[in-house]
């Protein structure tokens, strides 16, 4: 029984996938809610949304990190994020997302990682940057679209290159990157104290 | 008793494969074409679709909402007009024909679209997760009002000045009793799937009928030369 | 008889906190019912888990001592093979279940175990047709009633057709009629043969169903009762065991008629509330005074919640008037005001510990501080000061949920079945808390459909069905107010 035990360890148990599940449903929704209420102001959809995602996705990620604490959980989490965003309209990011989950979990190499504070945030932060590297495709890709018929309207072209530039510029998605990066570890920051404060004094994670 | 045979539900005889196919496609030709008229045409094929399945008053909302993102569109990209932003208005009637695609694969009962998701070659655990997702969303959602609720009867959400005056803290009030009901929830809620057997090694087959008929056929069949021609034509 | 499951020098203990379970030697034959008793906490969850294998597959822990079924180790069985020859029924009835639909649900097990898409239709049909849910098949389990998601938890495990049920308290949740139904069901799964074990608090619909009762105290089944010995304890008995009233029409009801206070704290005129063009609530008048405990009872579903969350503005009436002390109160007044402690506890607690519980949300004055410790001691809660709040027992968690309403000096208090899932002894304690609160003059108003509480603390009863206000009683003997709640 004891060496059984031992050997399933590594792999998700029933309980592990649960975890996982609640969690990522609840970052799910805030996720929703979030971009609902910023998608009206581009500036902030693009520059802003992926960092508060990250904020308070990073709260839920370190519940499921410490509680399962096994590897492969990051890659799940990215991927399966990844996954969603595909069959909610991104197909074809699929394969990003995955490259993005993988090398997520790569940072996350190492024993107890996911319990440790600094390497969990990491990871997590790798993850957050490529999502929003990931979000900002379908802005070009609406650009697109909207350039076209902007176009076809006479609309004036000096209002139109300063939107182009806002999405194709590197130093500005340099900018987005950094916003993204410190949000995302003010928001593992902020987990950590909660940890501290309620889940582990309640013994629900370890 | 659900007598498959005699059922007048179009949508309980259809697999749930073919809706999810439906569901590419139409993302495919959101993201893939670049002619309006296309773009169009698809979210017709789907209006189609849903009132096939007597959806009729939300094939009535899903084109009012699209035409009239359209005409927002095209009066602003006219006139010169940047608010709403048009870049937000192009991203909605677009969006509404996955959203349209999207909205049929909720209204198939969820164990049948597990079975019918058991039969893409998706790894079993995160076919898991997906799965068990699906069944949490409800249950997230209400106790997200139950948590709501409490933080009113306490005035945490008193004011304006209440809530952004602290907002890690009402971010605290709101997040902390979330955390502590889903993992119950989740908690009981694998050992009920334990005990039923969930780790058994066996085929698993379903309740629902995951079977392609004629129906499915022509629908793939349509939709598949129909989303060709709107990519590439 | 054969011995269906007999158990050898069983313990078990959660790792490093204490033994759970203290040498437990156990013989249940075939087609017995075993109901286990005992106060929260006692163990015999724990033991109901040992039989299904949820421990220590699933809660971790050092387990010793032998287990047969039909005189095969348990051990030898696989975890995952188990529920082939249990069918589990658990308390919760929003999260025991794995589907959105109902039969989805019932399916559950055959699925997973197997069975082709025709013999999985056959055992859900068959299933559903017994339980009479065979209508109910193509709905969501989210709209269903507590009592129905029960009957499709059993429906759920009968599909599988085992030999053992194991229930965890089944009937917590469930309003008179629902418990009833669920005895009913369990009779004639006994009268087809079945092993049926049930952890249990409510113990009178299980009556003339039993065979045995065991009651566990600490972990050991210390005393062992026939239906005749258990219906015969007296009442001292049962309060020392911490149980509750195996018979209710023995409880004695003291008649309380101290109102002291004479004010009119709540008054309702004409109050209705509709949701989709349906009346949840048909105008109700009523009025409360300062200082009275009043029970609101009736079936599930009959507004009784609706209108506890309108008295606490926390929905907003379709037309009516309330007035609280007088005066005409808008929503937005009453919310500080009438305070509602819903069922579900776990959504309340914010703190970090007890202190932080009570005080949290305002300023930490020396002077809170101060009202908060004396609070928490004359609530009893003192040595737990320093714990998380989601670490207490039902029992607790409903006493803090008071103090709350305590520390902001709420004139009138409603509670969501306060005592659903509480054992005998938590059940006293809170419904005491209750009448000490009204005497020093709090308004209280108790939504439940458990008579020993109601008896404990009311004194005037509303009863409530299709939302209309059927009775409305002062209540002067237990056989009134059991007649009315539908024993």
């Amino acid at each position: 029984m004891e060496k059984s035990m031992q050997n399933t360890k590594q792999n998700f148990t029933i309980r592990d996938i649960m975890t996982i599940a609640a969690m990522m449903v609840i970052c799910f929704i805030i996720m929703m809610i979030i971009a609902a209420i910023t998608l009206p102001f581009p500036i902030i959809y693009l520059y802003a949304s992926a960092g508060i995602d990250g904020f308070l996705g990073a709260i839920f990620f370190l519940v499921a990190a410490n509680r399962v604490n096994k590897h492969g959980l990051l890659f799940s989490w990215a991927a399966i994020y990844g996954l969603i965003q595909g069959i909610m309209g991104y197909a074809f990011l699929i394969p990003y997302f995955l490259i993005v989950a993988s090398i997520s979990e790569l940072s996350m190499i190492g024993k107890n990682t996911y319990r440790n504070p600094i390497r969990s945030m990491i990871g997590w932060t790798l993850n957050c940057i490529g999502n929003f590297v990931g979000c900002a495709v379908p802005l070009w890709w609406a650009w697109n679209s909207y350039k076209d018929m902007a176009k076809s309207s006479g609309f004036t072209s000096q209002t139109l290159n300063m939107q182009l530039s806002m999405v194709t510029t590197p130093s500005f998605m340099l900018a987005g990157i950094i916003i993204t990066a410190a949000l995302t570890i003010l928001g593992t920051l902020f987990g950590q104290r909660l940890l501290r404060k309620h889940f582990k004094k309640a013994g629900i994670v370890r | 008793m659900i007598d498959w045979e005699k059922t007048n539900n179009r949508l309980d005889k259809i697999d749930g494969r073919t809706i999810f196919f439906l569901t590419v496609c139409s993302c495919f030709i959101t993201f893939l074409s670049t002619s309006m008229l296309n773009h169009a045409l698809y979210t017709i094929w789907l209006l189609l679709i849903l009132c096939f399945f007597g959806f009729l008053k939300q094939s009535l909302y899903f084109s009012s909402f699209y035409l009239l993102s359209l005409i927002g569109l095209i009066i602003e990209t006219n006139h010169n007009i940047s608010f709403p932003s048009p870049l937000l208005l192009s991203m909605i009637y677009k969006l509404i024909l996955p959203a349209m695609s999207a909205y049929l694969l909720i209204k198939i009962p969820s164990g049948k679209l597990t079975a019918s998701l058991r039969k893409i070659p998706i790894p079993n655990k995160f076919m898991l997760v997906l799965i068990v997702m699906l069944r949490f969303a409800p249950t997230i959602i209400y106790e997200f009002g139950e948590v709501k609720e409490a933080m009113k009867i306490r005035g945490f959400l008193k004011s304006f000045t209440n809530i952004f005056s602290h907002p890690l803290n009402t971010l605290e009030y709101a997040i902390v009793p979330m955390v502590f009901r889903s993992l119950t929830i989740s908690d009981e809620l694998a050992a009920s799937a334990i005990v039923r057997g969930i780790e058994s090694p066996y085929n698993k087959d379903s309740y629902y009928i995951s079977i392609i008929t004629y129906i499915d056929i022509i629908l793939l069949l349509i939709s598949t030369l129909l989303a060709v021609y709107c990519c590439f034509f | 008889m054969k011995n269906k499951i007999s158990i050898h020098n069983l313990s078990f203990s959660y790792n490093g906190k204490g033994n759970q379970l203290k040498n437990i030697n156990l013989n249940i034959h075939s087609g017995e019912v075993i109901v286990l008793t005992g106060s929260s906490g006692s163990g015999k969850s724990s033991l109901t888990k040992v039989i299904n294998g949820l421990i220590p597959y699933f809660f971790e822990g050092e387990l010793n001592g032998k287990i047969f079924i039909n005189n095969k180790p348990l051990n030898d069985v696989p975890s995952w093979q188990r529920g082939k020859i249990i069918g589990n029924v658990f308390q919760d009835p929003r999260s025991q279940f794995f589907a959105n639909e109902v039969a989805g649900e019932i399916a559950f097990a055959c699925e997973n175990y197997g069975y082709s898409h025709h013999e999985i239709c056959e055992h859900v049909n068959s299933s559903a047709r017994e339980m009479k849910i065979e209508k109910l098949l193509n709905n969501s389990i989210h709209s269903l009633s507590y009592g129905m998601r029960q009957k499709v938890a059993i429906a759920s495990a009968k599909a599988i057709d085992p030999e053992i049920y194991v229930m965890d308290e089944p009937s917590a949740n469930l309003d008179i009629s629902s418990t009833y139904i669920l005895g009913n069901i369990i009779k004639d799964l006994k009268s087809q043969g079945k092993t049926i074990i049930i952890a249990e608090h409510r113990l009178y619909y299980l009556m003339d169903i039993a065979d045995r009762f065991l009651l566990i105290q600490n972990g050991r089944i210390i005393h062992e009762f026939s239906e005749k010995q258990m219906i015969n304890l007296n009442n001292k008995d049962i309060y020392s065991f911490g149980l509750r009233s195996p018979d209710l029409y023995q409880i004695q009801y003291k008649e309380r008629n101290s109102i002291s206070f004479d004010n009119i704290a709540l008054k309702v005129r004409n109050l209705c509330k509709t949701f989709k063009n349906m009346y949840a609530l048909n105008n109700l008048n009523f009025i409360c005074r300062t200082g009275e405990v009043i029970a609101i009872i009736g079936p599930n579903g009959s507004g009784k919640s609706t209108l506890g969350r309108i008295l606490a503005g926390l929905l907003k009436e379709n037309s009516g008037e309330i007035f609280l002390f007088d005066y005409k109160s808008k929503r937005k007044d009453r919310l500080s005001k009438v305070w509602y402690i819903p069922q579900d506890l776990d959504s309340q607690l914010f703190g970090e510990n007890l202190l932080d519980e009570l005080i949290t949300g305002s300023a930490k004055t020396e002077e809170r501080i101060k009202r908060a410790e004396q609070i928490l001691s004359e609530l009893e809660l003192t040595a737990f000061e320093k714990q998380h709040p989601s670490t207490l027992s039902g029992g607790q968690k409903q006493r803090l949920a008071l103090g709350v309403a305590l520390m902001h000096d709420a004139p009138i208090i409603i509670l969501d079945e306060p005592t659903s899932g509480l054992d005998g002894k938590n059940m006293r304690n809170v419904s005491n808390l209750i009448r000490k609160l009204a005497n020093i003059g709090h308004t209280i108003l108790v939504i439940t459909h458990d008579a020993e509480c109601a008896l404990a603390c009311c004194e005037r009863a509303i009863r409530l069905e299709n939302g209309n206000i059927t009775d409305n009683f002062k209540i002067t003997s237990s056989n009134l107010l059991l007649e009315k709640i539908g024993y």
